[in-house]
């Protein structure tokens, strides 16, 4: 029996060697090699290096922001932790980095030089929903003709949706305005001159309501109309939503302002 | 309906990264045809299909992939395909290619193009695979060389018999990287000009140009310089055996002004001219 067919390499252990490398484990790769004109190792080192960075990179470049407040080299780090324990699933660079703002919390909560930086979770999560907002469908407009029609008893029954690219956020945090400094090249160096208000924000991400329209928009709303969008996106129903969310106005009791909603695009449809 | 070819555009065109993407609309007369990377492109909806149209509907294209991962243990992902197949077939593109490599494990994805050990077995498994994607796809694909940093000891074939194989058992087409054979033959030894003499040139429908970086001792694959001299004289080798062939500048990273980029794509562009006028050396398949 020739060494081949005593020892061979199935591409099983290839594999299983690469996934030990991504975890940090070098030794299962070097096994199955021979030797090269650049040496096993360092080639070993070229694959760690530039699967990783693809990673690392894709983590920066969605979370620019909380890069910029924490400084290239803290930044990499907490990132290259982050993509050692977070694997790829999926086939897209785009959307890696879902967990990243839950990893942020545990970082926050363990790290003492974090402890004044806590808006960094919510922040993280306002940047992790421009990048979902971004990727997001192309909405179609509301059908206000086909809603004209419809009885008074279907539309008691009937859900609204939030357009796909829309996005909620509450945060105890002004994130809106430490992202928004933050973007504005000037302030690379600068120090946030603005305090950091630890309150309630309430934040909707979308990208507006004309159809070709891929600006991302931050819009900032009360609490009334934050739940009236929750209830929305958790399904309510249509008679629900105006018994539960009706509000008194000069005397009136007026239901939640639904044609806002859609004219910005924040409503896109219904199902019935 | 006869789909549009590769083989009618044997010009020099560019791989389309967004940065250029005002620049190269508004000197489209200047780009013959663009390669986009294909899993960029795979959203049927939103900012990246809006800018999609809008490139298929200026451009003849062609789609490169890094997501197939043809050489994994695991089936062809099903689901993706059907994804690419959407993509190609509402994108008229001229031409499918991959790399020969996988980038998908049994439990995650790798962002990277790795390579294999090139066996009997891996052959029969990855000409398998081939065949999988024609079929579904309904089109030939192209299958590409690619760099790599490590080697195997237990390799049946080289890699170029590799490749000759699979397009011979699948009918594959090649992707030849010049700038891919003169890393290999940089970082482990093997031949670049060797390996060319013994490729089915006649079944390279493209050839890709990129620059590397240079490392101490070594070069890395990295797509962000401009192509080498090294390089220059391995592609000219390459069409005075194949005659003209499309052919495409490659730079992802460090993405230079949109100047810099034609300047390359003009240097292939001369030499693609230079070859018309010369009978190719290779017209027919040769094996081995």
């Amino acid at each position: 029996m020739d060494e081949k067919q005593k020892n061979p390499i199935l591409l099983d252990d290839t594999e299983d060697a690469f996934d030990a490398l991504m975890r940090g484990e070098l030794s299962d790769l070097s096994k199955l090699l021979k030797d090269t004109p650049i040496g096993q190792s360092v080639g070993v080192d070229v694959y760690r290096q530039t699967s990783m960075s693809a990673l690392i990179n894709a983590i920066k470049e969605t979370f620019e922001t909380c890069r910029h407040i924490l400084g290239d080299d803290y930044f990499n780090q907490c990132a290259t932790s982050f993509c050692q324990l977070y694997p790829l699933f999926q086939n897209d660079l785009n959307s890696y980095g879902s967990d990243f703002p839950a990893y942020m919390v545990e970082l926050v909560e363990t790290r003492e030089e974090l402890a004044s930086l806590k808006f960094l979770c919510d922040l993280s999560s306002l940047e992790w929903a421009l990048n979902e907002t971004f990727f997001a469908k192309k909405k179609h407009p509301f059908d206000l003709e086909k809603f004209g029609k419809l009885t008074d008893e279907q539309r008691g029954k009937l859900t609204l949706k939030l357009g796909s690219d829309v996005r909620l956020l509450h945060s105890h945090y002004n994130v809106k305005d430490i992202y928004t400094f933050h973007r504005q090249e000037e302030n690379i160096i600068n120090e946030c001159s603005f305090d950091v208000i630890s309150d309630n924000h309430f934040y909707v991400i979308h990208r507006g309501s004309a159809e070709t329209n891929f600006e991302l928009l931050i819009e900032q709303v009360d609490s009334y109309n934050y739940s009236v969008l929750s209830a929305i996106k958790n399904e309510s129903c249509f008679i629900d939503l105006c018994e539960n969310f009706a509000r008194d106005i000069d005397g009136d009791m007026q239901p939640p302002p639904f044609g806002d909603y859609i004219s910005k695009g924040i409503i896109s449809d219904f199902i019935l | 309906m006869e789909r549009s070819s590769l083989a009618s555009v044997k010009s020099a065109g560019l791989g389309f990264r967004m940065p250029h993407f005002a620049d190269i609309m508004k000197r489209r007369d200047e780009v013959p045809w663009i390669e986009l990377l294909l899993d960029n492109w795979l959203c049927e909806d939103g900012i990246v299909a809006d800018r999609l149209e809008r490139l298929v509907n200026t451009f003849p294209v062609t789609f490169h992939g890094v997501g197939l991962s043809i050489a994994s243990s695991s089936p062809v992902d099903e689901e993706y395909l059907q994804q690419v197949k959407t993509l190609l077939d509402k994108s008229d593109a001229l031409v499918y290619s991959e790399h020969l490599s996988f980038s998908r494990t049994k439990s995650q994805f790798i962002p990277d193009l790795l390579p294999f050990p090139f066996t009997t077995k891996t052959l029969e498994h990855v000409a398998n695979k081939i065949d999988f994607v024609q079929t579904s796809l309904n089109r030939q694909m192209l299958i590409e060389n690619v760099s790599a940093y490590i080697d195997f000891p237990n390799n049946d074939f080289s890699e170029e018999d590799f490749i000759t194989d699979l397009v011979k058992r699948t009918g594959c087409g090649l992707l030849l990287d010049v700038n891919n054979m003169y890393v290999n033959q940089v970082n482990l030894g093997r031949d670049a000009e060797k390996a060319l003499n013994h490729l089915p040139l006649a079944a390279v429908q493209e050839v890709h140009l990129g620059g590397h970086e240079a490392a101490e001792g070594f070069l890395i694959d990295a797509h962000n310089n401009k192509v080498c001299p090294e390089v220059w004289e391995i592609y000219q080798q390459t069409i005075n055996l194949t005659g003209p062939v499309a052919s495409l500048i490659e730079w992802d990273n460090d993405i230079p002004s949109f100047e810099v980029l034609l300047g390359e794509q003009q240097v292939a562009q001369g030499i693609l001219n230079a070859a018309k006028t010369n009978k190719p050396l290779v017209d027919e398949i040769k094996y081995g």
